[in-house]
Order: C-alpha cells, then sequence, then structure tokens
C-alpha cells in the first residue's frame, strides 16, 4: 500500500497497563477484557492520514516484565514514537515510569517523540492516580501526555495521531533525519528519488521534501 | 501411516476407553511411546506418556508408583520448606532489614504471588477451565514454588503458559477416565494429586525450556522484579540459540529465505523467543499442541528436535516469508502459523532424518485475507477442542531403527551425486555473474571452480537429486556411533560467496543448497543429533 511515510513505534510500560489492549482498540477497533501476556513484542500496522499524506504506523508492542529491553534494544533505536503506558487505578506503574523513561531515553534516538499515557479512564471509582499528577510529570519530562480508555476507545486515536503529528512536526522542522532509518522513519515508496515508480497518489511529496529544507 | 492405525485416539465416549485407559497394552513402554507420538496417536492418559517420556516416570511395567509418590512427597516437602511461618521464628521481626529474615522472605514471597498470579488471570482467555479461581491458585502455587526452588531463574512470564497445557491434559485425563480402570492407574489419576503432578510435569519440561527464560547475567529479585536493565550484558541463550538455529540450519537448508529475513533486518528472536518460551503454545490452534507436545517431548526432557520444529514451522510459512514488504513478512511471522501442526511436525522430522521421513506435501497457501497487514496479531485464535482428532496425522513412514550397513556409503554417493548435479552449474554461473571478481574473493572462486572441475562426470543424471541431497543432510549420530559421518562443513553459497550481491542471482540458478562434505569421526554417544546446537552445553 502506497504510504508517504512510515512510524515505526513502541509501546512500553508494566505488565497489565493495557499496552496490547490499546494496540488491538487503534489497529482494531476492538477490546478484549482478558488479553493475553505480550511475550517478547508484538506487531501491528494502520494507515492514517495527516496533512492529507497517507502516513503508515507500524507499533512494536512489547512484554512489560522484562521489558524486553533485555532481550534487545535495537526496537527503541529503530523508534521515531513511544507510548509510555500506566494503569491508573495502579499507582505503581506510575511510580515505575521513571525506570521506563530513563531506560526508553538511554537507548533510543534523542528526537523520539514520547506520548505518556494513563490508560483505563473509564475506570474513574478506582482511580488511584490524579490526572494532575500524569500532566505535571508529563510537563517536567517534556512529554505529550492524554488519558485514554483502550475499552471504551476514549482518545485511543488521538494517542497514536497526535504522536504521528509532533513526529510530523518534527521532520516539517527539519529535527529528523528522514534518510537515516534508524530514527524509525520510512520514506514511502512514491517518495523515493529516481526509483520511477509509478508516482501513484504521491500527493504530498512535494510538500515533505521542501519541508526539510528550513 | 497406516490409517488402521489413526483411531481417533480417545475422545471420551466413542467406545475406544479400553484403549485409552489401558496400561496393560503392549504401547505402553517407551520405544512404543515415542513411535506413537512421532505419528500423534498418544493415548490417554496423555499427561502419563508424556511423563514417560520426559522420564519423569518410568514405563508402567516398571515401578511407576513408587516413582510417581517420590515426586509426590517431593512436591509436599518442597512446599513445607518454602513456606514457613514467620510468627514461628524466634527473634525475627516484621521490620527486620536482615537478608535472611523470615519476614523479609514472607512479604517478598507476597508479592511474588502476586505478580503470578497478575499473569495467570490471564492465561488463554477463551479458555473456561483457567478462569475457574481454584485452578488459578493451583497455577500459582506451582509456578511460585517451581520460581523459589530455581532462583536463578525465578517466575519469567510465558511460564504459565508452558504450564497450563500440562495442567490441562492432567485434568483431562483424569475427567475421562472410566470408572473401572485399574488400581494402578486410580494412584495415577487420583485427583487429589493434579497439582502434586502439574509440577512434577512442569518442572520436566522447564528442563528443557529454563535456557530460553534465563537472560543473560540478570536475575529476578525475591519479589519476582526484574533489575533495571543497565546491569545486562551478555546476550540471552535464546538469543545465541536462535542465531544457531539460522546459521547452522535455516541459511544450509534454505539459504534464499534465510537471506531474505536478514536483508529485511528480522531477527529469529523477534518471534522466536515467544515460539521457544511457550513452547509454539500461541503459534497453532490450541486442539492441535498436544500432539505437537508429545511429538518434541519424545525424545525427552532435551528436546532435541525443537530446532527442526523451528526451522519447519519457517519453512512451511515460507511463501509468505518472502513477500517483498517487510511489513507483511513480520506479520506473517507474528501470526499463527497457517500450516497444521502436523505438517510442520512432518516437515521437523524429514528435515531430521529425510532418509526416513518423506517431505509431506506442501500445506495449501494462505488465504489472501489472511495476509492483511492491519490484522490483530492473534485473530486465529481456536478454542481447546476437548479432544484432537487424528485426521492431520503425520504421514511419516515407521520408524526403521538401525540403518542398513551400506547405509553411511550410500550417503555419500548422494552426497556426491548432489555435488555433481550442482555444483559445476552453479560454479559457472558463479563465474558468469562476477566477471572481475574482487581480490579476496578470486581465490575461492578458482578453489569453486576447481572442484567443479573435479566433479565432472558422466552419469549422474539418473541420481535423485532431490532425495539425495536431502540424504546428505539426515545425519542420525544414534545410529553412527563410533562410524564415519559425513558432516556439512560449508555451505558453499553462504560461506564462500564472493560478495553479498551476487547471493540472490546465484540463488536463483540451482534449487537446492550446496554443501561440502568431509568425513570425521564420530564416537559420541548420546541422543543429539549432530549438529544440534545444544550439543556444546551438554558436553
Amino acid at each position: 500500500m502506497a504510504y508517504a511515510y512510515l512510524f515505526k513505534y513502541i509501546i512500553i510500560g508494566d505488565t497489565g497497563v493495557g499496552k496490547s489492549c490499546l494496540l488491538l482498540q487503534f489497529t482494531d477497533k476492538r477490546f478484549q477484557p482478558v488479553h493475553d501476556l505480550t511475550i517478547g513484542v508484538e506487531f501491528g500496522a494502520r494507515m492514517i492520514t495527516i496533512d492529507g499524506k497517507q502516513i503508515k504506523l507500524q507499533i512494536w508492542d512489547t512484554a512489560g516484565q522484562e521489558a524486553f529491553r533485555s532481550i534487545t534494544r535495537s526496537y527503541y533505536r529503530g523508534a521515531a514514537g513511544a507510548l509510555l503506558v500506566y494503569d491508573i487505578t495502579r499507582r505503581e506503574t506510575f511510580n515505575h515510569l521513571t525506570t521506563w523513561l530513563e531506560d526508553a531515553r538511554q537507548h533510543s534516538n534523542s528526537n523520539m517523540v514520547i506520548m505518556l499515557i494513563g490508560n483505563k479512564s473509564d475506570l474513574e471509582s478506582r482511580r488511584e492516580v490524579k490526572k494532575e499528577e500524569g500532566e505535571a510529570f508529563a510537563r517536567e519530562h517534556g512529554l505529550v501526555f492524554m488519558e485514554t480508555s483502550a475499552k471504551t476507545a476514549a482518545n485511543v486515536e488521538e494517542a497514536f495521531i497526535n504522536t504521528a503529528k509532533e513526529i510530523y512536526e518534527k521532520i516539517q522542522e527539519g529535527v529528523f533525519d528522514i534518510n537515516n532509518e534508524a530514527n524509525g522513519i520510512k520514506i514511502g515508496p512514491q517518495h523515493s528519488t529516481g526509483a520511477g515508480a509509478g508516482g501513484a497518489g504521491g500527493a504530498g511529496a512535494g510538500g515533505a521534501s521542501s519541508g526539510g529544507c528550513c | 501411516m497406516d490409517q488402521n492405525s489413526a483411531k481417533t485416539p480417545s475422545l471420551p465416549n466413542n467406545g475406544t476407553e479400553g484403549i485409552d485407559f489401558d496400561l496393560e497394552q503392549p504401547l505402553w513402554c517407551l520405544e512404543e511411546l515415542q513411535k506413537a507420538a512421532i505419528e500423534h496417536r498418544l493415548l490417554r492418559p496423555r499427561s502419563l506418556a508424556w511423563a514417560i517420556m520426559l522420564n519423569a516416570l518410568p514405563p508402567p511395567n516398571a515401578d511407576i508408583v513408587s516413582r510417581l509418590k517420590c515426586h509426590r512427597n517431593f512436591y509436599d516437602d518442597l512446599k513445607v520448606k518454602l513456606s514457613m511461618d514467620p510468627r514461628a521464628v524466634i527473634g525475627d521481626d516484621p521490620l527486620s532489614q536482615n537478608d535472611k529474615s523470615a519476614w523479609r522472605q514472607h512479604f517478598c514471597d507476597n508479592e511474588l504471588k502476586t505478580v503470578i498470579l497478575q499473569d495467570v488471570v490471564r492465561t488463554f482467555p477463551d479458555e473456561l477451565y483457567f478462569r475457574e479461581k481454584d485452578v488459578q491458585d493451583l497455577m500459582v502455587r506451582v509456578l511460585f514454588y517451581w520460581a523459589r526452588s530455581h532462583s536463578h531463574v525465578g517466575y519469567r512470564q510465558g511460564m504459565h503458559e508452558i504450564l497450563a497445557p500440562l495442567l490441562f491434559e492432567l485434568y483431562l485425563d483424569r475427567k475421562f477416565a472410566p470408572r473401572a480402570i485399574s488400581d494402578k492407574l486410580k494412584i495415577i489419576l487420583d485427583e487429589d494429586y493434579l497439582e502434586h503432578d502439574s509440577y512434577m510435569l512442569f518442572n520436566t519440561v522447564m528442563q528443557g525450556l529454563e535456557r530460553f527464560y534465563v537472560t543473560g547475567d540478570v536475575v529476578p529479585s525475591p519479589s519476582g522484579r526484574m533489575p533495571s536493565s543497565r546491569m545486562i550484558h551478555n546476550p540471552n541463550e535464546v538469543v545465541r540459540y536462535l542465531e544457531k538455529v539460522k546459521e547452522d540450519y535455516l541459511f544450509p537448508l534454505d539459504p534464499e529465505l534465510a537471506t531474505h529475513l536478514t536483508n529485511f533486518n528480522i531477527s529469529l528472536e523477534l518471534f522466536g523467543i515467544r515460539w521457544l518460551r511457550l513452547l509454539f503454545g500461541r503459534e497453532f490452534p490450541r486442539a492441535q499442541l498436544a500432539p505437537l507436545w508429545g511429538f518434541l517431548f519424545a525424545q525427552g526432557p532435551a528436546l532435541p528436535r525443537l530446532h527442526y520444529v523451528v526451522v519447519a514451522a519457517l519453512l512451511a510459512a515460507r511463501a509468505s516469508l518472502l513477500d517483498n514488504d517487510p511489513g507483511a513478512v513480520l506479520s506473517a511471522l507474528m501470526r499463527p502459523s497457517h500450516a497444521s501442526a502436523a505438517h510442520v511436525c512432518a516437515l521437523a522430522l524429514h528435515l531430521w532424518r529425510p532418509l526416513e521421513h518423506p517431505r509431506p506435501p506442501p500445506p495449501p497457501p494462505p488465504r489472501a485475507a489472511d495476509s492483511h497487514p492491519a490484522e490483530p496479531t492473534r485473530e486465529r485464535r481456536e478454542t481447546w477442542n476437548i479432544e484432537v482428532v487424528g485426521s492431520e496425522a503425520v504421514s511419516s513412514g515407521s520408524e526403521s531403527e538401525g540403518v542398513a550397513e551400506g547405509g553411511d556409503v550410500s550417503r555419500s554417493l548422494a552426497a556426491l551425486a548432489v555435488l555433481r548435479a550442482h555444483l559445476p552449474p552453479a560454479a559457472a554461473a558463479l563465474a558468469a555473474a562476477l566477471p572481475r571478481p574482487p581480490p579476496d574473493a578470486l581465490p575461492h572462486l578458482r578453489r569453486i571452480l576447481h572442484l567443479a572441475a573435479l566433479l565432472q562426470c558422466k552419469n549422474h543424471t539418473l541420481i535423485d537429486v532431490e532425495t539425495a541431497l536431502e540424504a546428505a543432510e539426515g545425519q542420525q549420530p544414534t545410529d553412527n556411533i563410533g562410524r564415519k559421518q559425513l558432516v556439512p562443513v560449508t555451505a558453499i553459497a553462504v560461506k564462500n560467496k564472493p560478495n553479498k550481491q551476487n547471493f540472490g542471482p546465484l540463488n536463483k540458478v540451482k534449487e537446492v543448497q550446496l554443501k561440502v562434505f568431509h568425513q570425521v569421526e564420530c564416537d559420541r554417544a548420546g541422543d543429539l543429533p549432530c549438529l544440534d546446537p545444544l550439543r556444546l552445553r551438554t558436553e
């Protein structure tokens, strides 16, 4: 399928905060109350549109326990965006954010956009972490913040798409070296120079490449 | 396989109870069980068959009951030893900072149980049996006591999905047991020892899988938490194992596929960790899992056929994996297999002993709808059918134990035939593709051409090339102890390739992989295949 860009995401956070459910809701628009455990990594993909351009999101969903960081770090390095997820009904998952963030920062490229997500916002009665706390943490660490519910789908689209928008803006600003795939961004087939691959649907080709030079 | 022998093994009420729960049958010896496991026709109690094949229990004609009691007592003792009441310890207090404090241990234990429970409640979400609280509690206990008595490994995510199918088989064996069974079977299928027997089986299976769970030098804390990543230096054994499988098996057997994956930067660990840690539990419909595990367990707890199953699972998905879109390849690898477990087992068997087991016909191609990239990763989940029907039984011939005297000679000749048929044209194509080979590749290329010239021979046309190649790969150290063997030492296309760019076209020239063989003395006993990546460990 033709796309202008491909962005690579990772989803990280403690076990049971709803990482796989967020992905399932985003790629599949459904919710599974009990989701089996992610072992190693899982993988999902979806196409979105930003600024009239088709962007393919390639999303790596990771295991919570060992943080698969012990398995390989290459996923961090190759990601343009990260969703750092905690569970608003379990304070310890919020308390572990610092460790996760350190780990992500240490092993990723410095421009990676990190979105902080407080998931399970539908479980208001069992809330243990105030929204303000999430906001404060995000502000302090320079993250984008949102509360979501993988169950009701509230803010799920927004979380993935806003992250993509941030990445897209950074591309426009020339922050990302889009020719380096290690940054988690790949230019779609119709953008590649000299390939002459038909150029179908390359609506925004000029805009994007000109954006890189300012 | 003989269709008559492929009776639906153990449907509860189809009149086969007498066959299923009858330990007096000749089937209940190790050799026959192994044969039945390979042919996917193990009888109930299947959990008992697994335990015998895994060397946890002797065959029923030996003193199985006392061994079983031994295991059960061991578990009882373990429980007592590891559940000390801290209040009973004099001179200890709940606030003690002492590492040896019973209170401290008590709090750590509670935390570890919480960590385990958190995963256990997510066991097979679609399976009602595992939604029962008693079952979940049993699982937590078994995993907890195992983790506590294996502190170098601890509890790791995924273990619950090893325990669950074992527990389920033990449960089904008890559930389907007819009223009239022998006293021996009554002891074996005692309801009160479901938990003990789960521990026994789990502990035994983990002997082979433990290595896939340990992560470098990292040991979880007593409370089950993983330390932060900065301390991790050693690559994991599971990663090393998968790299070895790729280099030593996938590359020689299917260089095109191996290169394709490498070019897309897709390493086996991406999915292989899940394959191995869960022993393919997510890759096949659950109803096919028991026969697959029986196949894997047939050769004892070291699971020496495992890497052949890994390669076979890849080869079975070959068509989708050669896609030109890396995303599609990844999706294919993350989804459950399109091929049946029976097919993958048959293929693994063929890769293992090509002479004895013909290559199974390829599985039907995946439906187009299945390759949609946005498809959720675990869509095709079938609930656990209570029983597995042997309709897809492996089409393997009967195991011919003991190779004929001339086996080595015929294999050598076969290998030679392959070389004659394929090396000269491949070498010629290589030379043509590389009019000006890079200086460091030149001597190798010359050597290849020289070898090709030496091999030129008139009468190789009649030889069945496909069979011959497989023969060369079908080394059976078990049958060849102390005799000469052919050991592939080099895969020309891989190791001696002048440069990467010309690798693709080279592959198209030939259908099969070339190898150089040399003879070695093999005097090692042991049941591991000659090229077993684990051999180094076990030596």
